[in-house]
């Protein structure tokens, strides 16, 4: 067939797609779309006040979270204290603004965790089989049988009490979903045709890992974090409320509740603001998270 | 057209591939012998499932297990079959690459072509993420990608498809490969395109001298840019030549077949013409010739499998696998 070779082929003969597509990169695309999203945009703002709050807390809260002055205990709301005192006198806004850093780090740090653990032998066992995925299925199935909150009861149990533990606890109770997802995942992309070019191209095994396949995971594993933070969010708060969770006096909403609870008939205020606290928390995450799954789902991209 | 005969880049011997199923082995190739020269192209032809595809997957041993590659694939005094994954690996892409046929799924959807393009670079010739970036948008001009900086920076669903099968080109071809397999480029693309990527592959063929293998099922490809043919069937090699020999002159009653299957504008044909009957399974293989259901001259001796010889009293490359050598006697008289 008669087709110029010089090198210069005329404009024409190149394909039709040259013209400037409106489209920027995957994320950027999500961003676009998410933006639209007005409840998302309010989850992004409840999010942004609570880890600015969080990390200036020292300059933002009123008063020393530790300081009592039980003369001034359990008052209500007031000009003074403005969400009132608990038993020892202490100002409860300071409290909740300082048990925001323990509530998003314990959030931020066991996901970490969990994901960690679970992305890697999560791809593993997707993307080797056999025996290596055998092996990582059986415990995610033993992890996933437990209870959760007694199976952190369990750990904290053998780790004792403190933030450190929590960490941990959290991460070894989560990263199950991450290794499932990214396995079922590594599974199927493995046998895409990209993969097969890149082993053509000379790549090695860990290398299509890292660089092909887990870029193609990212927003799988984006949504699971979003989504798996208020979880351990809601798991500290009731590790705390039990007793084995992050220690007096470090304020962590879910001890305030604890010790809220013998002043509920009289004096209510004292238990409803941290709850409410840890409300809006989870319910901003779980909103973020939703809108962030939609945005990045390939099957809703136009 | 070929170069020297001492040329001969890759040379695959008797080529054994079978997967290992649950009642035994299937064979998806049974004894395939091929060369290439320097500068030759090759072109493999067949329909589908005639196991010119794990031909091609045999020699880059991308076979997937549970499979048995037997035979020798010799390059550069080297058998493939032998060396490691580690010494594989700096073959693949490097001294040998391959295209596919999917242009659409074989570049990742979440890195810019510049990035999987110069990845390459990276691995192969240890260039550091500026160079490599500049080597990529020289290739990328190379096969005629308009504005390649700006492209380079583009992911593949911003690409049509003939654009994204350039860019696969530009990806195998980045490290000058000597050995360059293309797996039916053309067959996902629209026939303009395909008229592009064909004379796009032998442009850059002549200027890095790599041979070229070139699978497809379509005749009007093959006859464009193969310097030699090879018919395969059910696994085999059923006949073998240069271009003008086999296009000209087919003698397996198969070649016959198939050339007289191609759909011609300017004849005036009530119907198309077919090869009656479907390819073997190949867990069901018949004795003896493997076309010998479908062919219209078999007898009892085609019960027996041929070799794939010259034909009776002629020299020249052409070779078939055929008792009947010559099926049907043309004008001039038959041996």
């Amino acid at each position: 067939m008669p087709v110029p070779t010089d090198g210069n082929m005329p404009d024409q003969m190149h394909d039709m797609s040259t013209g400037e597509s409106a489209s920027g990169g995957f994320f950027v695309d999500s961003v676009v779309r998410m933006s639209g999203n007005k409840l998302v945009i309010l989850s992004l703002l409840v999010l942004a006040l609570l880890i600015v709050s969080a990390i200036f807390a020292p300059w933002l809260a009123p008063y020393d979270p530790t300081e009592q002055v039980l003369a001034d205990s359990l008052q209500g709301p007031g000009r003074k204290h403005l969400l009132g005192t608990d038993e020892m006198g202490r100002d409860i806004l300071s409290r909740i603004i300082y048990g925001a850093r323990i509530s998003l780090s314990v959030g931020f740090v066991s996901q970490l965790i969990a994901c960690s653990i679970g992305v890697l032998l999560g791809s593993l066992a997707g993307y080797y089989g056999g025996l290596a995925d055998t092996v990582v299925s059986r415990a995610i199935e033993i992890f996933a049988a437990f209870p959760e909150l007694l199976f952190a009861i369990g750990i904290m149990f053998v780790l004792g009490p403190g933030v450190i533990n929590v960490f941990i606890a959290l991460g070894l109770l989560s990263w199950t979903q991450y290794a499932r997802l990214v396995r079922g995942q590594v599974m199927q992309l493995r046998e895409m045709e990209y993969t097969q070019a890149c082993i053509v191209c000379g790549g090695s095994n860990a290398r299509i890992i890292v660089r092909h396949l887990l870029p193609n995971c990212m927003s799988t594993i984006i949504v699971l974090v979003t989504l798996g933070i208020p979880g351990a969010i809601l798991t500290e708060a009731s590790l705390s409320y039990i007793g084995l969770g992050v220690q007096p006096p470090t304020a962590s909403w879910g001890q305030m509740i604890s010790t809220a609870q013998q002043y509920i008939s009289f004096y209510p205020y004292y238990s409803i603001t941290p709850g409410v606290a840890i409300i809006i928390t989870v319910l901003a995450f779980n909103i973020f998270g939703d809108g962030l799954r939609d945005a990045l789902d390939p099957r809703l991209r136009d | 057209m070929s170069g020297a005969p001492s040329g001969v880049l890759l040379d695959v011997r008797d080529l054994k591939t079978s997967f290992v199923m649950r009642r035994g082995a299937v064979r998806a190739v049974d004894g395939v012998s091929l060369s290439v020269e320097r500068g030759e192209t090759l072109g493999i032809v067949g329909e589908s499932g005639c196991g010119k595809s794990v031909t091609a997957l045999s020699v880059m041993r991308l076979v997937a297990e549970p499979c048995r590659v037997e035979g020798e694939i010799l390059y550069g005094g080297a058998d493939l079959l032998k060396l490691s994954m580690t010494e594989m690996r700096k073959i693949r892409g490097n001294k040998i690459a391959m295209i596919f046929q999917e242009p659409m799924t074989s570049l990742n959807p979440v890195l810019t072509v510049g990035t999987q393009i110069s990845e390459v670079l990276r691995l192969h010739e240890g260039l550091g993420r500026r160079e490599a970036m500049e080597r990529t948008v020289g290739m990328l001009a190379s096969v005629h990608i308009p504005m390649p900086d700006k492209r380079a920076r583009e992911y593949p669903h911003q690409m049509s498809g003939g654009m994204r099968q350039r860019v696969m080109i530009a990806m195998a071809l980045c490290c000058r490969p000597d050995v360059l397999i293309c797996d039916e480029p053309t067959t996902a693309l629209d026939v303009t395109i395909q008229a592009q990527i064909i004379s796009l592959i032998e442009e850059l063929k002549s200027l890095t001298g790599s041979a070229v293998i070139m699978i497809t099922h379509d005749l009007g490809v093959i006859s464009e840019i193969s310097d030699r043919i090879a018919v395969m069937y059910a696994g085999r090699i059923v006949e073998e030549g240069t271009k003008m020999e086999l296009l000209t002159d087919p003698l397996h009653p198969y070649t016959v077949g198939l050339l007289n299957a191609v759909p011609r504008i300017d004849r005036d044909l009530a119907e198309l013409r077919v090869i009656p009957g479907m390819v073997p399974n190949p867990a069901l293989m018949p004795e003896g010739c493997g076309f010998r259901p479908r062919c219209g001259h078999a007898d009892r001796v085609c019960l027996r499998m041929p070799e794939l010889l010259p034909p009776d009293g002629r020299r020249g490359q052409h070779r078939v696998r055929c008792w009947k050598r010559r099926a049907e006697p043309s004008g001039d008289g038959s041996a």
